[in-house]
């Protein structure tokens, strides 16, 4: 839901899916989060790692995709040139820890109360440099988005729809 | 529309559009509580105490596989009332599909139009436009006393000639045909567009 994306069609690729993986994977065993999860800016969830159950995770990157959108409105107000990078929930239990990464995508990790902010921001920051390699690194790599969506797909979806949501 | 190539899935963004309380809500409200819990993800509703939308409500339609490809449809609905002007912006990123649900009420046309003008005013702003986005008109309330005539309503806000349908969707009438419709139009419009690459990550 930032620059760069209005409108716009977007694919990722096998081998970086398998490299985020990696990096969360990591991420949630050094910081002994919850769950960590990864999203692009208009709320699609990417991948999770860490506790899966409890929540509907494509609700909450959807949630988490309108509270950057709508503090970047508000760091616009008091001066800021781009959007916040953090942002962070404390609860009597559960706190969140959302980043931006790279212009795009979003990181959220979900920790509770034995685990110290401090180790959070750390490991998630050293993530965060990571994800933004493996974003970078592949840039220009092609893909054949064409094949996902050929005329047989297409027509068989179109037929999964009528019967899934008919009267 | 984003593709994730390792987990096969493809994901789609439809909004639902319109004035304040045209039955944008009560749309999604109806296809949650129609479908079975299989297909389809929380509904998420944010809200003001008065119920009315203050950011966006959110509903993820998952329809298993095709061909061993996990097709999902977010659903959105923006925020009706004129001051959630920059809420609208940004839900309408990235959108495939757009529902226009509008008030039949002969009262509520400047509403309906007023929203219609800002819905274009949105796309124009992300270098789109209402005819190259698949597009799909509701005319909802038709149960109430001071519905207009669906000719009357057609040639106030349907200029492009959009597929229309009529609803009421406190009651789910329309609302499944309409959501059919738009998710037809989003598929069709994959298959038509002349290229689909425009950014790879």
């Amino acid at each position: 839901m930032t620059k760069g994306r209005n409108g716009k069609r977007f694919a990722l690729s096998e081998d970086v899916f398998l490299k985020i993986t990696d990096i969360l994977n990591e991420l949630v065993g050094k910081t002994r989060a919850r769950a960590v999860i990864f999203a692009d800016s208009n709320g699609h969830l990417i991948a999770q790692r860490g506790e899966t159950i409890g929540y509907d995770a494509s609700a909450l990157c959807a949630v988490a995709a309108g509270e950057f959108s709508a503090t970047s409105e508000l760091a616009r107000m008091v001066g800021e040139s781009d959007s916040f990078r953090f942002l962070y929930h404390e609860g009597t239990e559960t706190n969140v820890y959302m980043s931006r990464v790279a212009q795009d995508f979003l990181l959220i990790v979900i920790f509770d109360q034995t685990v110290a902010l401090g180790m959070v921001r750390v490991f998630t920051k050293r993530g965060i440099e990571k994800l933004e390699e493996a974003l970078e690194k592949t840039a220009t790599e092609p893909l054949a988005e064409e094949a996902f969506l050929d005329v047989e797909f297409s027509s068989l979806l179109g037929r999964e729809l009528d019967k899934s949501l008919g009267d | 529309m984003f593709i994730n190539w390792a987990a096969k899935e493809i994901v789609f963004k439809i909004v639902y559009y319109g004035p304040a309380l045209s039955g944008k809500t009560t749309n999604l409200k109806y296809i949650y509580n129609r479908l079975d819990p299989g297909l389809r993800g929380s509904l998420v509703t944010l809200q003001t105490q008065e119920e009315r939308t203050l950011f966006f409500d959110f509903l993820q339609l998952h329809l298993g596989e095709v061909l061993g490809r996990k097709p999902r449809f977010n659903l959105y609905t923006v925020p009706g009332q004129s001051y959630y002007a920059y809420s609208r912006k940004i839900i309408l990123n990235g959108a495939d599909g757009v529902v226009f649900v509008a008030d039949s009420q002969r009262s509520r046309i400047e509403d309906n139009l007023e929203s219609l003008l800002d819905l274009e005013e949105r796309l124009i702003e992300q270098g789109r436009t209402l005819q190259r986005i698949p597009f799909v008109i509701q005319y909802n309330k038709r149960d109430l006393p001071d519905a207009a005539p669906v000719e009357w309503l057609q040639q106030k806000l349907n200029y492009y000639n959009f597929p229309q349908f009529e609803a009421v969707a406190t009651e789910g009438r329309g609302v499944m045909e309409t959501l059919r419709r738009v998710l037809h139009a989003v598929i069709e419009n994959v298959q038509t567009r002349p290229t689909l690459r425009e950014r790879v990550v």
